[in-house]
């Protein structure tokens, strides 16, 4: 949600803004899926249009696979341990004295649920045509929760005193166990 | 070589070839010859020579259409609590990022946005057009009363949610409250420099985070 500065009339340069704010999605998912040196840098500019259409997607595919009468208890769910859980992680990283900005780790925090959401397509789209077993699907999660969980490492550890690095990365691990166990149990 | 950016500051240091269009359609500017006559500040309101209409048409749509899709959308339109939530949830974001980044620097001039430094400290700016940019009456009128009533309406739905316990839709009006109230607190806080500080110094505030801006792109 960065200021658009050569954004001046209203029809055509909206529409680059757009395109650009599209791009800056893309170019930060890319560094969530090969997390890499310059991946702190691609996301100090934070925003959270992605991590809203990450979430609205594993809650749109969560909920298709429950039970009738739980869809919109297990939608809403999914939305509120997204963000309420990346709120408290953050403000966890922040008393332990790191130096992200909230809304930079909110956004890290999203970003790197993109492995999950991933992991939450797979097995819905091959669960439609057949359901999986659980032992199919233990697997598959778990790779991305550690997927998730290095990629956020990455971005975090840094910012977060060495001595204290632990006491910031094992709820983010624990947040992520959560989403990860949302997505086997759909 | 000096140019003119979209706030209407004169940037002497920028390269030429990314400012050109700029001074060509800064919205600050009048260049063009049917906008000159209706900066005028007491063209009567009841004349609607809109200088922004598109932008003035969108600050009110995505907001009725967030408040319209909240009250309808599952019993009448019969979307089911989903699509419903996705819909509101979309058309609050979407109004969220057109008033803030489109709106309020159009119909009244002032811009709020944030930037993280290299340390991870978050600094906020607060912006104002130059007093070259006169506002028009009504379009600021429209932009002021959107933005104070919009966190009205939905206060009302936040209560009558909490008031029944209806923890899923209660999730919408928080999201919404706490969206408008950012840009409230954002704009506020515009509108107040506007009155107190010296336009040298939200110059050099702009200046200085251009250079900053381009610093921090030269990283990625």
């Amino acid at each position: 949600m960065n200021p658009p500065s050569s954004l001046n009339t209203l029809d055509e340069p909206v529409y680059q803004t757009i395109l650009r704010d599209i791009k800056t999605v893309g170019f930060k998912l890319y560094h969530v899926i090969l997390p890499r040196g310059k991946a702190v840098a691609a996301l100090r500019d934070w925003d959270l249009w992605g991590p809203l259409i990450l979430c609205l997607v594993m809650a749109i595919m969560l909920s298709t696979s429950a039970q009738d009468k739980q869809k919109a208890l297990a939608f809403a769910i999914v939305f509120v341990v997204i963000w309420c859980g990346s709120a408290i992680v953050t403000v966890n990283a922040q008393l332990l004295g790191g130096n992200l900005s909230f809304f930079q780790c909110v956004c890290v925090l999203g970003y790197c649920v993109f492995p999950l959401t991933i992991a939450t397509i797979v097995i819905f789209a091959v669960g439609t045509i057949k359901p999986l077993h659980i032992l199919i699907k233990l697997p598959i999660v778990a790779g991305c929760w550690f997927w998730s969980s290095f990629a956020s490492y990455g971005f975090l550890a840094s910012s977060v005193p060495d001595k204290r690095r632990i006491l910031a990365v094992y709820p983010v691990l624990l947040f992520y166990l959560v989403i990860a166990w949302l997505v086997v149990v759909q | 070589m000096s140019f003119v950016n979209d706030l209407g500051f004169t940037d002497t240091n920028a390269n030429g070839s990314a400012n050109i269009d700029i001074n060509d359609s800064s919205p600050f500017i009048n260049n063009s010859g049917t906008m000159n006559n209706s900066g005028n500040i007491n063209a009567p309101p009841n004349v609607p020579n809109y200088h922004h209409p598109i932008a003035t048409i969108f600050h009110v749509l995505f907001k009725v259409a967030a408040i319209l899709v909240y009250l309808f959308g599952n019993f009448i339109f019969g979307l089911g609590f989903i699509m419903t939530f996705i819909l509101s949830i979309l058309m609050i974001s979407f109004d969220f990022w057109t008033t803030k980044n489109v709106t309020g620097r159009l119909l009244v001039g002032l811009r709020w946005w944030n930037q993280v430094m290299e340390d991870g400290t978050n600094v906020w700016y607060f912006e104002t057009a130059p007093k070259t940019f006169r506002p028009h009456q009504m379009e600021s009128l429209i932009f002021w009363m959107g933005l104070y009533i919009n966190p009205l309406v939905w206060l009302v739905f936040f209560l009558s949610s909490l008031l029944s316990l209806n923890f899923n839709w209660l999730i919408i009006t928080v999201i919404a409250l706490a969206l408008a109230f950012a840009n409230i607190y954002g704009y506020y806080k515009c509108n107040s420099k506007d009155k107190n500080a010296s336009h040298t110094n939200i110059a050099r505030n702009y200046i200085g985070s251009t250079i900053v801006k381009k610093a921090a792109s030269s990283f990625m």
